[in-house]
């Protein structure tokens, strides 16, 4: 009876397994990042030297936000290579403007708001997260004219202003036009050229 | 219009001849090159307008398209840079002006000039369309300078008359030069002909240079010492045949005078045998006997009356007749002469003295017997020289008379 018992619980925790995997897997596919982080930031930084609002957006200093959850092994693992990368780079200054780099443990939407008032936010890059609506953070993002990075490709449809891509083993910029100018960004055509416009 | 020309001097005609080349080939240079230089300069005005053109819309476009203006404020303070671009113009596909440069206000950048000829244009004009996404979204005017272009044009122009006159010039002089080297030996020739025309044959040209004009000159030098030596050849014989005339005709004047002494004797002689004929004619027509004489062939020469008379024979008919004829024996005689033939006889007794009966039929056709010597005549010599026939009638005991023999010697 004991062994039975066992039996039946030892089937139950592979169901159990087997349906936290296919939903995790799922969810990992869909916050995939093609592009390492360092390629990652290496762009985004050169990206923002064709924003001709940047003189406005930074003021004094560029404060970056890297948007991530703790307790998401991947979403932290984004934020510590980010911050590793940015140190690599010895990313201090971007057209001229010193740049300040801040984490964000981000446990529900209403946070980023507050986040972004409190540090004075200028961009924020979005790294992978779990069970926060990328929808809520762009709103706050366009509300607040700050501008959104990710390097997850899903979230562009979630209207972030700016990703990355891979296209036929090259890489390609998105941006969202429209979110960009609710953000306050205004690229220039010399990058939009070279980008994939999305609307 | 050649006639002018043909009457000039080797040498002058050598001047004008390369003079017009080399004149011909300056202004060649002078028009040439200059075109082709503006052509060059043409083409890489092209080149360099396309280029930039490219260049510009390449960031014009996308400014265009997203009206970045200060995008195109960018590639303007850009293209200014280039000093020769002179206006730029960013125009929508609805033909509204999006965006301007003119370094010159003042100056109308429209295609007015597009009448005259590229190169007489005061700006090159190129108009791109601007596509974006495989969309015409507007067109791209850009109009550059061509005053550099002039410019260089103008200075290589400038250069290049300086050298095609300096080349002019200086092939000038060069042709100068070799006209009086290649007409000099020419001219001491035309001298030394003129010389020697008048009579001069110790003249000689005297040219020692290694090319035509010396080989012609020591040919012509050749050819006049040949010509005296011919003169003095030609004086020699003519003295040879004056001196050969004036013996040859004293020879024939001697041979003359010989001819008439000889002459003068012959008629002597002649005159003489005449007379003698005359005497011996006389002395035979006196003779009773018939007497006639034959040459060495035998033809009568001569015959006396009583021969006449007995063969019936006119004296001078018979002259020069063969004897056999003036003989004729009857046609079958049998008559106890003991010769048939006169002229077989003749030949049987060709070299002797002989005397025999004969009958002969006379020109009546009487048979007529004669009792005939036969004396053969020579000279001193021993040639002979005819016959002579002594004859007269035979008659018998019975009636007949006999003959005297007689023998002549000539």
């Amino acid at each position: 009876m004991k062994q039975r018992y066992h039996k039946k619980t030892l089937a139950r925790r592979l169901i159990r397994w087997a349906c936290l995997l296919l939903l995790f897997g799922q969810v990992g596919r869909a916050q995939e990042m093609p592009f390492p982080l360092d390629l990652q930031l290496q762009l985004f930084t050169k990206i923002l030297t064709f924003d001709k609002n940047l003189e406005q957006r930074g003021g004094d200093t560029l404060r970056i936000a890297v948007i991530y959850q703790n307790l998401y092994r991947y979403s932290d693992n984004t934020r510590e290579v980010f911050f590793s990368a940015a140190e690599e780079m010895k990313l201090q200054w971007i057209s001229g403007f010193p740049v300040r780099i801040l984490a964000c443990d981000l446990r529900a939407a209403a946070e980023l708001r507050e986040f972004i008032l409190d540090h004075n936010i200028d961009i924020i890059y979005i790294a992978p997260l779990r069970a926060v609506p990328v929808d809520a953070l762009t709103d706050i993002s366009r509300e607040l004219g700050v501008l959104s990075f990710s390097g997850v490709t899903d979230y562009m449809k979630h209207g972030v202003s700016v990703g990355l891509d891979i296209k036929d083993d090259r890489p390609k910029i998105l941006i969202n036009q429209n979110n960009a100018r609710q953000e306050g960004a205004d690229f220039s055509s010399r990058l939009l050229h070279l980008a994939k416009i999305i609307n | 219009m050649f006639k002018p020309i043909c009457k000039k001097t080797v040498r002058a005609k050598l001047i004008i001849a390369v003079s017009s080349l080399i004149a011909v080939i300056s202004v060649f240079i002078y028009i040439y090159f200059p075109l082709k230089l503006e052509r060059q300069l043409l083409g890489s005005m092209t080149i360099k307008a396309d280029q930039i053109s490219r260049m510009i819309a390449y960031g014009a476009t996308p400014a265009l398209y997203f009206e970045d203006r200060d995008a195109v404020n960018e590639i303007f303070g850009a293209a200014l840079l280039n000093e020769d671009l002179e206006y730029i113009q960013i125009a929508r596909r609805d033909s509204s002006v999006f965006a301007e440069l003119r370094r010159n206000p003042e100056i109308n950048y429209s295609h007015g000039e597009m009448k005259k000829k590229p190169i007489r244009r005061r700006y090159f004009t190129v108009i791109r369309e601007m596509g974006y996404n495989n969309q015409n979204i507007g067109f791209l005017h850009i109009s550059f300078s061509m005053k550099s272009l002039h410019e260089d044009v103008e200075l290589a122009r400038f250069h290049i008359a300086l050298i095609s006159l300096s080349v002019f010039m200086f092939g000038v002089l060069v042709i100068l030069a070799i006209s009086r080297i290649l007409s000099a030996p020419l001219n001491r020739m035309v001298e030394t002909v003129e010389k020697i025309a008048a009579g001069n044959l110790k003249e000689r040209a005297n040219v020692h240079t290694n090319d035509e004009i010396g080989f012609l000159a020591r040919q012509f030098d050749i050819m006049v010492d040949r010509l005296v030596t011919a003169y003095k050849n030609l004086d020699e014989l003519n003295q040879d045949l004056e001196i050969r005339i004036e013996s040859r005709t004293a020879a024939l004047r001697l041979s003359n005078a010989q001819l008439k002494s000889e002459l003068k004797e012959r008629k002597q002689v002649e005159r003489e045998l005449s007379a003698e004929r005359v005497r011996l004619m006389a002395t035979l027509s006196r003779i009773n006997e018939g007497v006639i004489t034959t040459d060495v062939d035998n033809n009568v020469s001569v015959m006396n009356r009583v021969a006449a008379e007995i063969t019936g024979w006119n004296e001078i008919d018979a002259i020069g007749k063969p004897i056999g004829e003036v003989f004729k024996l009857p046609v079958s005689a049998d008559n106890g002469a003991t010769v048939q033939d006169i002229q077989v006889f003749l030949k049987q007794h060709d070299d002797q003295e002989n005397s025999s009966h004969i009958t002969i039929v006379d020109t009546e056709s009487r048979e007529k017997e004669l009792h005939i010597n036969v004396i053969p005549i020579h000279t001193l010599y021993g040639e002979k020289t005819g016959t002579v026939f002594i004859f007269h009638l035979w008659i018998n005991s019975s009636g007949g008379r006999d003959t005297n023999l007689k023998i002549f010697h000539a």
